[in-house]
């Protein structure tokens, strides 16, 4: 399907300046279930979607705390996240017990980044297929990062990443003019509502999403099914008809299958 | 340069000491706040109780740095292990994973002398009592430190623990009430700051509780 | 055999029995050399196997060429793992050591007190070998990041080779430029463990530190010896300080002192060191450091007074003394 003769490494270039393979992990990401970050002043809120592998089973992490002070949510391969997730947090053990301080959030995706760089680069490696949704505070504020396995990063007010994102995308790009100064009740809300968004006609309810907070004077928490499902009663936000109903076919250069087949890389 | 300047030693003896007292359904953990060198106090308000886990409390004394590193190393496990575990780790788990962290330094050991109080995953007090390379036992109460000689014998006598030996094995906790333990504890300090000159200013006790934590301070002599 | 072959067979042979026997002497006179540089090269080519190119800060020091003070891997950890043999080695061959056993040229102790707006630190500026005030102008403070203030007493170079780490540290730091910098609490932290894992090298830096700083603020002092027993206090003082100036610390120290009180109070603890301590000298600086900055003064002098009965005949009423 995809092969052509420059993708058999990473390493080698398309004559049109491309990597593919580094753009094949980047697809990986797409196919994972969706997760959303936003964050205002103060908080960051991490949710995501839970989407079993099959009906026997039950669903994987998404989203794990690094520290007190940082959590990441994760679309694409689980276990690259996993591995990632475990660096990030000897990360911010070992700084810890240097300075006694908690590592600021932009160093570590930096690092984090460099390290994901690294295997673009060499023949033998391969990029990681995941995307990760960095939620932290430190000394200048909350911050949310978006890293990607081309080992680039960026800062986001509020982002969604993997299947389905662009309905959520596009649910945060009309609301996030508001969040800088949003409660941080408030953010979770437009938390569920953004990943109400991603279930194509399914109901929203705790089972098939998970929630973190990181904020001043909150560590980094995970929140648990009971609280996120009175959440959901509470703002009423499970009803599937949804609000303004969003156009689905949002303009992703990258030519997302139109229909996406659920089955991710990892459950071949 | 003549040899005979002062030679420099990896160690030094920082003091201060260490009482622990399990109860029924609480814990208690105390230690002085000096820190000296010699003849020298070096500050009198230095914490040496440190909270390892939501229900494990360890009270070092001895050489002020390998008890830090100590500290920092347990800390550092620690959040691995929540990590791994999605849970606080339990208190007998602690001592356990104390132990070993000093005896994986048994050729150049910590000069550490600990005691971690804590209450088990019944509830119930308890607290090890260790030695720098890693012995440990649990018991009904301990004293560590410079000030253990004198706090030891008057817990013996006030507290009478049943033998060890006894078969069936007897409880080792302590039959006093929270508030009376706290004030034996209070006394222990008082007493022991009297003749030893590295226990003195400040006594600071950890009470632990299904209520969980709570501080308490005493003053002590500061000569 | 051909003469000519037969020669140069000769010759060959000679050079070679010439050579060994060479290396034999090399052997037996420089012993206690080559296997001191053995053991060195070991030590470092374990070093750099040790570590892994894992982060920017590790890359930094590589291309520095200088090893890490710190070890970031928690399982290898502050621990030197042959102690024993380390020991043994000190006490057999102390006289080859490259790791430091007694000081060289050393300052005397530093005093440093926080005040109403931030932290105060007075140092003398004598450099001692052995006995003799060898240096007359030693700079003993210095500023560290933004917002620290460092002063050592102990070995000279051993100071300044700290300070090099701190270059390396605070240059890192300010390249990420990114808002987040160092305070004086990280500054402490880091040197303790520097400290402390070079003892356990057995290869200490000869240094009692004293660092002060404002961040955001707030108030930070404190101290770290040679073996990386470290505390904060509101006032603090190394070596001879400690037992001449901090009662008088302990007396007169406030919380709400006035930068003028601070100076006068220092410069009270200055005097007596002067007065009672050989290697004290009567050249000192005082250091400022608040929000708003560092400032180290200009050297300057006390005024003292000699004149007491005791210091003009210390043996009058003191029967029985020379």
């Amino acid at each position: 399907m995809f092969r052509n003769q420059y993708d058999t490494d990473v390493t080698t270039w398309s004559p049109a300046g491309r990597l593919f393979q580094v753009e094949y992990a980047m697809e990986a990401v797409k196919q994972g279930s969706a997760a959303i970050g936003l964050r205002s002043k103060t908080h960051v809120v991490l949710a995501c979607v839970n989407k079993a592998n099959s009906e026997l089973s039950s669903h994987q992490k998404k989203i794990f705390k690094v520290d007190d002070h940082i959590g990441v949510a994760i679309a694409g391969l689980t276990a690259d996240g996993r591995v990632l997730s475990r660096y990030m947090r000897s990360e911010c053990i070992n700084y810890g017990y240097t300075y006694e301080s908690p590592l600021p959030v932009g160093r570590l995706v930096v690092q984090l980044a460099d390290k994901a760089q690294v295997c673009t680069q060499r023949s033998w490696k391969r990029p990681y297929g995941v995307g990760l949704l960095v939620a932290g505070l430190d000394e200048s504020g909350a911050h949310l990062y978006y890293n990607c396995p081309s080992g680039n990063y960026f800062e986001y007010q509020a982002f969604a990443i993997g299947s389905r994102s662009q309905a959520a995308k596009t649910y945060l790009e009309r609301k996030f003019e508001n969040f800088t100064s949003s409660s941080r009740d408030d953010l979770i809300k437009d938390a569920l509502f953004a990943i109400r968004e991603t279930l194509q006609g399914e109901k929203l309810t705790s089972t098939v999403c998970t929630v973190a907070v990181v904020g001043v004077g909150e560590p980094f928490c995970i929140l648990d099914q009971a609280t996120v499902q009175g959440l959901i009663n509470e703002f009423e936000i499970s009803g599937e008809e949804g609000g303004a109903a969003v156009e689905e076919t949002g303009g992703e250069s990258g030519g997302a299958p139109a229909v996406e087949q659920e089955a991710a890389p990892m459950d071949i | 340069m003549p040899k005979e300047q002062a030679n420099w030693s990896p160690y030094d003896n920082n003091g201060g000491t260490c009482v622990a007292i399990a109860g029924a359904d609480y814990c208690v953990i105390a230690a002085d706040t000096r820190m000296s060198t010699g003849y020298s106090i070096l500050t009198r308000d230095y914490s040496k109780i440190c909270k390892l886990a939501d229900k494990s409390i360890m009270a070092s004394s001895g050489f002020q740095a390998d008890v830090k590193a100590l500290q920092k190393v347990l800390a550092s496990r620690h959040s691995i292990y929540q990590h791994q575990h999605n849970k606080q780790m339990s208190c007998p788990a602690m001592a356990q994973l104390l132990s070993n962290t000093l005896y994986y330094k048994r050729f150049f050991p910590y000069y550490a002398f600990n005691v971690l109080g804590g209450l088990d995953s019944e509830g119930k007090g308890c607290v090890f009592t260790y030695d720098a390379v890693g012995s440990y036992e649990r018991v009904g109460y301990s004293a560590q430190g410079s000030g253990a000689t004198l706090i030891t014998p008057f817990l013996d006598n006030q507290l009478k623990s049943p033998s060890p030996l006894l078969l069936p094995a007897k409880d080792a906790v302590t039959p006093l009430s929270e508030s009376e333990a706290i004030d034996l504890v209070k006394t222990c300090f008082a007493s022991a700051t009297e003749r030893d000159i590295y226990t003195g200013d400040k006594v600071e006790i950890v009470i632990l509780n299904g209520d969980g934590i709570r501080h308490e301070y005493e003053e002590l002599r500061k000569d | 055999m051909i003469p000519w072959v037969r020669s140069r067979f000769l010759l060959f042979l000679e050079r070679t029995i010439h050579l060994s026997i060479l290396f034999n002497r090399i052997r037996t006179k420089y012993l206690g050399w080559v296997s001191s540089s053995l053991e060195q090269l070991f030590g470092v080519a374990i070093a750099v196997q040790g570590k892994k190119i894992k982060s920017r800060r590790t890359c930094f020091r590589l291309i520095n060429c200088r090893s890490p003070p710190v070890e970031y891997s928690l399982l290898k950890l502050e621990h030197s793992s042959n102690a024993l043999y380390v020991m043994d080695s000190l006490l057999s061959s102390e006289g080859d050591s490259q790791r430091t056993q007694y000081p060289y040229v050393t300052g005397t102790s530093v005093i440093g007190i926080k005040y109403k707006d931030g932290i105060l630190m007075a140092a003398d500026m004598g450099g001692s070998y052995g006995s003799t005030i060898r240096y007359k102008s030693v700079e003993r403070m210095k500023q560290v990041g933004k917002h620290s203030l460092l002063g050592a007493s102990g070995e000279i170079s051993d100071f300044q080779e700290i300070l090099k780490y701190l270059d390396d540290l605070i240059l890192n730091d300010n390249m990420w430029d990114d808002g987040n910098s160092l305070g004086p609490k990280e500054v402490h932290n880091y040197l303790t463990r520097v400290m402390y894992n070079r003892r356990n090298k057995f290869d200490p830096l000869w240094n009692s530190l004293i660092i002060g700083g404002v961040k955001n603020g707030h108030k930070y002092l404190g101290s770290v010896s040679m073996i990386g027993v470290h505390y904060e206090d509101n006032h603090v003082a190394t070596g001879f300080g400690n037992h001449l100036a901090r009662p008088i610390l302990r007396e007169e120290w406030r919380e709400d002192l006035t930068f003028e009180e601070g100076v006068k109070l220092l410069e009270k603890c200055m005097r007596n060191l002067l007065y009672r301590d050989r290697s004290a000298v009567n050249k000192l600086q005082i250091a400022k450091i608040t929000d708003e900055g560092l400032t180290v003064s200009q050297p300057y002098s006390l005024k003292t007074y000699w004149n007491f009965a005791a210091f003009e005949n210390p043996t009058v009423g003191a029967e029985g003394s020379w």
